[in-house]
């Protein structure tokens, strides 16, 4: 049943799981437009120069410039530089400089996996998806499984600046440790859940938003605007209630519960344990897909 | 232990044997296989009869205060090439999304072969779809377009290289489908459907922007593939277009279904029969000389609509009257008439 003598289809038919195959269609679609070696760019630059600022900033903790200060800030500065140079401080600066492409690097994440969903509406490509694949759930979760894929080459990228950069920094600035240090790995393993879960929350955000436009806003919004918005918020409260539990809510926004789940020890004053940020995040991530797989279930292709 | 193990091979043998059985099967003598045809120089070969019959029955969609299907039932045959037709928002884009499987209908159910677009296995090497023109990425190239569905598809990626060369694309393949015509667009949305071989083949509107040139290699290919047992039903509102190209017709109205059948018997469905134009410089004369059952109508200066008198016996009466005749020509039953009066106060925008 060949069309035209089709060697092609003469050959045998490929079987498999659907979900392997629709996967791979989802990483060809990504892969076949400029987007996404123009985010990697973004991801090279912005880690670039994170660590750039980064360093900059620990050095000056390092080595605080003494003679520029009065006694009460020199007292202050010595003391932070000698928390610095404990293992548990340099531990710290290896972890930040390592993770140091992350806060634009999960911004791509996301936009990658917003971008997933929308350009499907966006060029109206979701008729020819869904006639290729009519099980929606296999096609949500072929996206999930392509923007989680960039979402860690996004990290691996940027971790692989950080892991050259870091070792020099750390010998040009005279303080040591190793960078296979379990405090170390682990910073670099959570921030690679980091930019997964960003890239599932950004799918889910392009599944509950088909307008390009208003998605990819939303997303950013969410991310630099929910940052110092929501820490206001619960400063304002705690200023009527005074639970010093109030200040750490800050965690149920994305952008924090992420800073918070990547920083060893307390990543602001009042900060939930490390878990906790996580555990937002991972929510987000499931309610997100959730969401996203019931919603592109009843959704008519029109 | 040991017959774990004899289970196991056992089981591993019913496994090959069954799993090779499935083409051979597929091929088996009951089943029915249309003659190969040519299409521009090359052969189409004959697709499986069996299977390729469209039903819809009952199918209703309603949108908040619209209902834009409404129980609506018909059929469509296998071999044949079946125009959907109806004036602009009829249903007829709804009703082709909903035998796709990509609008869930209200009521009612859509069938390829007796099974839902959706629960069929590998639909995309059964049921071919065009629905939109401008269906790609504007930064992907044709070729790279086609390729990701044939990965979607589980059909080898050089299948893209085949059908943009069946569509004539095969020079433009590696250029971004932002820079194609509608024309180009078209041949493509058709390439994409034609990736798995499908045995029926559903197209929405696919002569909109087509050339001349490209509406006849339409048209050709078309009726190739439905001279060679496929089903090919093609929703249009070109009357002129669906007249050469389709053997049967369905017509909807208001999203309920006004007519269905061949071209002939829907064009002769209409109350009036055939008539015959006259062009004579004596109106008067000949119409005195005629039965008293020919009804004469003006059409214009000099000419007349006779019905009730065949032009035998209006050019007999014109003999003997001694009226000259410039023109006798009879016109048989008339689609767009038909399609006029089936579709009459329902063309309204709702």
């Amino acid at each position: 049943m060949t069309l035209l003598g089709s060697p092609a289809l003469g050959q045998a038919p490929r079987t498999g799981a659907g979900l392997a195959r629709q996967a791979g269609a989802e990483v060809m679609k990504i892969r076949t437009t400029s987007t996404w070696w123009l985010f990697l760019a973004g991801v090279v630059v912005s880690t670039a120069l994170a660590l750039w600022t980064n360093g900059v900033s620990q050095h000056y903790v390092l080595y605080p410039p003494l003679s520029t200060m009065g006694a009460a800030d020199r007292a202050q500065a010595i003391a932070q530089a000698a928390q610095a140079r404990t293992p548990a401080g340099v531990a710290a600066i290896a972890s930040s400089m390592m993770t140091s492409g992350q806060f634009f690097g999960v911004l791509f994440a996301m936009l990658i996996g917003v971008l997933a969903v929308t350009n499907e509406f966006a060029h109206q490509t979701a008729t020819a998806t869904f006639l290729a694949c009519p099980r929606r759930t296999t096609v949500i979760a072929a996206k999930l499984a392509a923007a989680v894929l960039f979402g860690a080459l996004f990290w691996l990228v940027s971790t692989a600046i950080g892991a050259v950069v870091t070792p020099l920094y750390l010998h040009a600035q005279q303080v040591s440790i190793s960078l296979t240090s379990w405090i170390v790995i682990r910073s670099v393993l959570l921030n690679l859940l980091a930019f997964v879960i960003w890239a599932i929350f950004g799918l889910g955000l392009g599944t509950l938003i088909t307008s390009q436009i208003v998605a990819v806003i939303t997303g950013l919004a969410s991310y630099f605007a929910g940052y110092a918005a929501v820490e206001i918020i619960f400063h304002l409260i705690y200023h009527v209630y005074r639970h010093a539990w109030i200040l750490g809510a800050p965690v149920i926004a994305p952008a924090v519960a992420t800073r918070v789940m990547i920083t060893p020890g307390r990543a602001f004053p009042h900060a939930p344990p490390q878990w906790a940020g996580l555990a937002v995040m991972a929510g987000y991530a499931l309610v997100f897909g959730a969401i996203g797989i019931a919603v592109t279930q009843r959704r008519d292709v029109t | 232990m040991v017959i774990l193990l004899a289970v196991l091979v056992l089981g591993g043998v019913v496994w090959l044997v069954r799993s090779r059985d499935v083409p051979g099967r597929r091929a088996h003598a009951d089943t029915a296989w249309a003659p190969t045809r040519p299409f521009e120089g090359r052969t189409i070969t004959g697709a499986e009869i069996a299977g390729g019959k469209i039903v819809v029955s009952g199918l209703t969609k309603h949108y908040q205060n619209v209902k834009a299907v409404d129980d609506l039932s018909f059929a469509v045959e296998p071999g044949r090439v079946t125009g959907f037709m109806g004036p602009n928002g009829a249903g007829k884009t709804t009703t082709l999304r909903m035998l796709l499987g990509l609008v869930t209908p209200t009521a009612g159910t859509a069938t390829i072969g007796g099974i839902r677009y959706a629960d069929l296995d590998q639909p995309a090497r059964r049921v071919g779809g065009v629905l939109e023109a401008s269906a790609a990425h504007k930064g992907r190239t044709a070729r790279d377009h086609l390729r990701i569905i044939c990965r979607a598809t589980g059909v080898p990626l050089a299948r893209a290289d085949e059908v943009l060369e069946m569509v004539g694309l095969a020079a433009a393949g590696n250029r971004k489908f932002g820079g194609y015509s509608l024309g180009m667009r078209q041949r493509l949305g058709i390439a994409a459907a034609l990736i798995g071989d499908p045995q029926v083949l559903i197209l929405d509107e696919p002569t909109n922007g087509l050339d001349p040139q490209g509406i006849r290699w339409m048209r050709d290919l078309l009726k190739a593939l439905a001279a060679g047992g496929r089903t090919v039903l093609v929703s249009s509102h070109l009357l002129s277009e669906m007249e050469l190209l389709a053997d049967d017709l369905i017509i909807v109205a208001a999203g309920r279904l006004a007519a269905q059948g061949s071209v002939a018997s829907v064009a002769g469905s209409i109350s009036r029969g055939s008539r015959t134009l006259v062009r004579t410089p004596d109106v008067a004369k000949l119409t005195a000389a005629l039965d008293s059952e020919a009804v004469v109508t003006p059409a214009g200066t000099g000419e007349v609509y006779i019905t009730g008198a065949d032009a035998a016996a209006i050019g007999d009466a014109a003999l003997r009257a001694g009226v000259a005749i410039h023109q006798l020509v009879t016109q048989g039953p008339d689609l767009e008439d038909a399609f006029l009066e089936l579709t009459r106060g329902k063309a309204a925008i709702r």
